[in-house]
């Protein structure tokens, strides 16, 4: 099954996890100001700009956490920083999937209430997200 | 009808996280599996893993002292994980012990065929075994 060698898992995990941890952020941002901005041309593009950069996130959480379990050949849990990168990653996987399929089908029918809700959410999950990032970092750069 | 859709789309996030991460379980399990499997496979350079002539808990010290010199660095001084993996009940032969420690996994741990005599490894190989 994990026919790649062990290098190239390391290399395609480093290069698909970025890519996810940018497009939450940058939704968290884009949603934030779309709160800010309720009801203004800016606001509604923020919203939809937010949406995309969730769900797309969430599409390249998917690859990094499937590139993840080939370079750790099927750990889950681990010991040290793996550990440490594991404990945040589960959550900020279970959200991300959770929070795009809840947007993409709410769509544009967000009240101002539940919109504030989101948000919320997604700061936690920026916060879970950047988190293992950094325990991520930690395993390649950390002191040892 | 309108007014179900955020508790439908609730609902539906619910499964689809729930669904990730048993995808993300299964996944996981499978590669262990496969992982553990082919860690019985590797080409035999060590052609016999040596026996210490030591009474089991006087190699196992012996070992746990090889330990603490050259690999409590990474895998932590209780053998719990650091930098490298948690060794405890490790589920691989012996002789898979002796050829990671002597020839390293590549881009994961070096080779400590310098450091370690065979039997050091062997030594090492019976605190490992007493984890």
């Amino acid at each position: 099954m994990s026919a790649l060698p062990q290098d190239l898992w390391t290399k395609l995990h480093g290069a698909s996890t970025h890519f996810p941890i940018a497009m939450i952020l940058g939704a968290c941002a884009f949603d934030l100001l779309a709160v800010v901005a309720q009801g203004t041309s800016l606001g509604r593009n923020a919203s939809i700009a937010g949406k995309f950069a969730l769900s797309l996130g969430a599409l390249g959480g998917i690859l990094a956490v499937i590139s993840g379990l080939f370079l750790t050949k099927g750990e889950m849990w681990g010991s040290g920083a793996l550990r440490w990168h594991h404990r945040f990653v589960w959550p900020a996987f279970a959200l991300m999937i959770a929070a795009a399929i809840w947007r993409l089908m709410i769509g544009d029918k967000l009240t101002p209430r539940s919109y504030v809700a989101y948000v919320s959410v997604e700061l936690v999950l920026a916060v879970l997200t950047a988190a293992s990032g950094y325990w991520g970092g930690e395993m390649l750069q950390g002191m040892p | 009808m309108r007014s179900c859709l955020p508790i439908r789309a609730f609902i539906a996030a619910l499964v689809g996280a729930v669904v990730a991460l048993s995808g993300a379980f299964g996944l996981a399990t499978q590669l262990h599996k496969q992982a553990t499997a082919s860690s019985h496979e590797q080409p035999e350079s060590t052609k016999q893993v040596l026996r210490p002539n030591l009474p089991p808990d006087v190699a196992a010290k012996k070992g746990r002292t090889l330990f603490l010199n050259g690999c409590a660095h990474c895998h932590g001084e209780d053998a719990r994980g650091d930098e490298g993996p948690d060794l405890h009940e490790l589920e691989v032969s012996d002789r898979r012990i002796v050829n990671v420690v002597k020839h390293g996994i590549k881009g994961e741990m070096p080779s400590f065929s310098k450091k370690f005599t065979d039997e050091e490894v062997s030594l090492l190989v019976v605190y490992l075994r007493s984890l």
